[in-house]
């Protein structure tokens, strides 16, 4: 703890220095003199750095400018070691001085940690910044195996990067939602390494097939759940079987309630299958629809049952339910439609539909309770509603035919002038 | 049959202009006609514009909502807890089922998947996205105005 | 029919109404091969005056503000009784409006009756061609929908580019710097009060010059027109006018019944352009042809260069009269019919072209 806090008072001088005489020490910084630096918390050790021809020297020193730890009071030094007023670089980086240089992976958790885990300091930057990363590391398969000497796993640097390290808030940071699948790929959606442990390395491309992928990119939800909304950040782990439709339910509330009120529930556990998974799937959820339901082949509920048990007819009673309601819903929309494409406003059928609308989405999300009569409730709403405007658009096209025979008989009248005034006009030339 | 040709020919130009004057006639009335029903002022004499009569405040009471119509989309009116009207698009940001509010909760809820927006409209809980478009309320008297563009 | 009578004995003791009379007793129009050219004029009158009953049955319900003025229209469209078809053929007649003085234009161009003494009658003309699309400029925004909105953006945006006054210009055009409620308000004011009264003015001088001087034969159809028996202006003539009238009415309430004309939705002056922003077709040949010249020519502004161009080009067509002197010494002048059919396919073909698709 006391070399630490010589570091700071360090790293605050050579900050100070710095700001006072940036001439002073690009001057007896000697390469210094050759890169423009900008005003940092790097002290000598950046302006050094930024000299050296090598790449694995310099560009450490490069990103570190836009490094969300690159501010007063931290720096180079706070993982390095070393003395950034030091201008000899020998005297810089002796291990008198504190240097550690490059901290191995098995160190990083907790050199991390170190700050991030100490909710006394991390309060004097950021004071709503979590500090239990570290715990929930410990508790996460990544975690655990890196305390069991596996060097190949993700540690912090892994996914939060290194030298330019971003907020997470920051749309560009690596950890930022739309980001995190590319980071997890890294790994994750490498098939060598992932074989030798065993775990599947298609669950990216399966990700990136299903609705939430989707949500997060092209409708840019960020609430919709990437890889960590699910298995965590830190205490990264796969959800179990029993605790799967809580991490669905996080978001899909009702249809949790609705599942674990129906007799799917119990049943679902008893044969060991995930709540939710054990229809949608888990990194490939897709939209379902309406097909899926029913006994046929490619239905979920087919999977368990046949036509003729009391399931089986629950299923097809659903099914037909929201096949009517699905059927008279469309219909309605597209007459409803045509009309308007024939310059028809169709105000109170529009507000019809979105009725029908909500109560078809309902019917859809009372499935979960498996029960004919909630379903078929809702369902009915919808087909009334739809009902309501295909009235609606069937008047509409009454008010068009109208409109063509009112045109007709105008026609049919400018027609008969027409002819009078070539008789007329015929006869006075005669 | 055997009648004068001369004693046709002023026949036969009588009924030409007959049939003009008849048809020039019918299509000016059918002309006249839809201008004429034009005129008549309609049914509703004035064009809804961005501000609808969403309620009165006398309806209200502290901790609750209630749905309007604007335009062809549903709107919702609460007043809050503290007793301050607000007014929000009522189609929820997730599958745009339409909105209700909760006196239970304090909130604003969607029936469809238990979507939760705060009263400012904001979502805070459930599948929904975004938050709620907000209206602008004006009070006159006891009507209570709501127009787009908050 | 006494009644008739005695009404016109009153008014010509008054107004002395024999000469007029026995004026139009003699007016005859030359019946040559070319002779329906001579009723597009008519037609053109025909549309405008659709366009002056409609538009003031449109004024009773419609409202000039931002706020109101795409509902006001909405509202037209389905609570007024018959709004949808008093709309529809106003949005209808304007076009066909233009599109039949462009034919009057171009029949009157080819027969070359703009030569002397006819010269004034063709800057009336040209004046007159201007207004309507003026008409149009100003008339397409007054619905408040969003391709209106956009479209007049881009189409005012063009003014600024004008030398030394050009964002002064825009400004005014605009009432603002930005397409506002405030420009809403000025193209109406122009569309129903400062544009009629031009064009009746412009309108009464053309009519009057066309009566003062009577139908212009073509050198090259002279003999046939010298051998064949003139049409009588009443009634033969007008009779036959009635018939292209009705044509026309015809026309308009068949598209009006069939191509209801679209409202679109409400402009949002926050929201961004959408796709395909297209003005209305008589302005495409220039709107396409500014889009197609590259950014910079020869170190000037692409768009600076091709609006002087039009500048210029429109100049030059108003010119015409004094230019074509060949013409005007009663001589064929082959220069300017193939200009005229040059102007003619181009502006025609990038019209067609960008309707079909293939420009864009």
């Amino acid at each position: 703890m006391r070399e630490k806090g010589d570091g700071f008072a360090a790293a605050v001088i050579a900050i100070g220095l710095l700001i006072v005489a940036p001439g002073a020490a690009a001057a007896g910084g000697g390469a210094a003199g050759r890169a423009k630096i900008t005003v940092t918390s790097g002290g000598t050790c950046q302006g050094c750095h930024l000299g050296l021809g090598d790449a694995k020297l310099h560009d450490p020193a490069v990103g570190f400018n836009h490094d969300v730890h690159n501010r007063p009071g931290l720096g180079c030094v706070a993982c390095h070691g070393g003395d950034p007023k030091a201008e000899d670089p020998e005297e810089a980086m002796s291990p008198r001085r504190g240097f550690r240089g490059v901290p191995k992976p098995s160190q990083i958790p907790k050199l991390c940690g170190s700050c991030h885990a100490n909710s006394s300091f991390i309060k004097k930057f950021a004071p709503n910044l979590p500090t239990d990363q570290l715990a929930q590391y410990r508790t996460s398969v990544h975690g655990k195996r890196l305390a069991a000497g596996d060097t190949n796993v993700a540690t912090c640097i892994s996914c939060h990067g290194v030298h330019g390290i971003r907020a997470v808030k920051d749309s560009r940071s690596s950890v930022y939602p739309t980001h995190v699948v590319a980071t997890c790929a890294q790994c994750h959606a490498n098939k060598a390494l992932m074989s030798t442990y065993g775990i599947p390395s298609d669950i990216v491309e399966k990700y990136k097939r299903s609705v939430h992928f989707e949500a997060l990119t092209k409708k840019n939800d960020l609430s919709a759940p990437t890889c960590n909304d699910c298995h965590g950040s830190h205490g990264a782990t796969p959800p179990g079987v029993s605790s799967i439709s809580n991490v669905c339910g996080t978001c899909h509330v009702k249809n949790m309630d609705l599942f674990r009120k129906s007799p799917h529930a119990k049943a679902f556990s008893e044969i060991g299958v995930g709540a939710c998974d054990g229809c949608h799937g888990h990194h490939d959820v897709t939209v379902p629809d309406d097909a899926k339901i029913g006994v046929g082949k490619g239905t979920f509920c087919g999977r368990c049952h046949d036509a003729s048990d009391r399931g089986g007819e629950a299923a097809s009673g659903i099914s037909a339910a929201l096949t009517l309601a699905t059927d008279t819903v469309d219909r309605a929309r597209t007459e409803v439609q045509d009309a308007e494409r024939k310059g028809m406003l169709m105000e109170k059928a529009e507000i019809k539909l979105q009725e029908s609308h909500q109560d078809l989405v309902e019917a859809r999300t009372e499935v979960h309770l498996a029960s004919v009569w909630a379903v078929t409730k809702r369902a009915n709403g919808a087909v009334a509603a739809a009902k309501a405007a295909l009235d609606a658009a069937a008047r509409a096209r009454k008010e068009i035919r109208y409109r063509r025979h009112g045109l007709l008989i105008a026609l049919a009248l400018i027609l008969i002038a027409l002819v009078a005034l070539i008789l007329k006009i015929r006869k006075i030339e005669q | 049959m055997d009648q004068d040709p001369k004693n046709l020919q002023p026949s036969r130009r009588s009924f030409v202009d007959w049939l003009l004057g008849t048809a020039f006639g019918a299509v000016v009335v059918s002309a006249f006609y839809p201008v004429f029903r034009y005129v008549m002022p309609p049914k509703v004499v004035e064009a809804q514009t961005n501000r609808v009569l969403a309620g009165k405040v006398s309806e209200m009471k502290p901790n609750s909502g209630k749905i309007f119509r604007f335009g062809s989309k549903p709107g919702i009116l609460i007043e809050t807890p503290g007793g301050e009207i607000r007014a929000f698009t009522a189609i929820c940001t997730h599958l745009q089922c339409t909105v209700q509010y909760r006196p239970d909760l304090e909130q604003i809820w969607c029936a469809c998947h238990n979507g939760h927006y705060n009263l400012n409209g904001i979502n805070v809980a459930g599948p929904p996205p975004r938050p709620l478009q907000p209206y602008k309320v004006a009070i006159q008297g006891d009507k209570i105005w709501v127009s787009r563009g908050a | 029919m006494r009644i008739l009578d005695s009404l016109y004995r009153f008014l010509d003791d008054r107004l002395d109404l024999s000469p007029l009379i026995e004026f139009a007793r003699h007016k005859e129009v030359p019946r040559h091969r070319f002779s329906w050219a001579y009723f597009f004029g008519g037609l053109t009158l025909f549309f405008l005056f659709v366009q002056i009953c409609t538009g003031i049955l449109l004024l009773l319900y419609y409202r000039p503000t931002a706020e109101a003025a795409f509902e006001s229209v909405q509202f037209i469209m389905t609570r007024v009784t018959f709004g949808w078809l008093i709309r529809s053929i106003h949005s209808w007649s304007a076009n066909l409006m233009i599109l039949s003085a462009f034919l009057h234009m171009f029949s009157v161009y080819f027969m070359k009756s703009y030569t002397k003494p006819r010269e004034m009658t063709w800057w009336s003309g040209f004046v007159m061609l201007v207004l309507a699309m003026g008409f149009g400029f100003s008339g397409y925004l007054l619905p408040w929908n969003k391709l209106a909105f956009f479209a007049t953006r881009v189409g005012t945006d063009m003014v600024s580019k004008v030398p030394f006054t050009g964002d002064w210009l825009l400004h005014v055009m605009r009432g603002g710097d930005d397409v506002t409620g405030a420009t809403l308000t000025r193209f109406f004011g122009i569309h129903v009060a400062v544009l009629p009264m031009l064009l009746t003015a412009f309108l009464i001088m053309h009519l009057a010059l066309v009566q003062r001087q009577g139908m212009h034969v073509p050198a090259s159809l002279k003999a046939e027109a010298d051998r064949r028996p003139a049409i009588r202006f009443f009634p033969n003539f007008v009779y036959r006018e009635l018939v292209v009238w009705l044509v026309g009415l015809a026309l308009l309430a068949v598209l009006a019944a069939f191509f209801p004309w679209k409202l679109g939705v409400k402009a949002d002056p926050f929201a961004s352009a959408p796709a395909g922003i297209q003005p209305e077709w008589y302005f495409l040949f220039m709107f396409e042809t500014l889009k197609k010249i590259p950014a910079m020519v020869f170190g000037i502004e692409g768009e600076l260069l091709g609006l002087g161009a039009f500048a210029l080009g429109g100049l030059f067509w108003f010119l015409i009269p004094v230019l074509d002197r060949k013409s005007q010494r009663g001589e064929r002048s082959r220069l300017f019919t193939v200009i005229g059919i040059v102007v003619l396919t181009y502006i025609a073909g990038t019209t067609i072209l960008t309707f079909l698709g293939v420009l864009s």
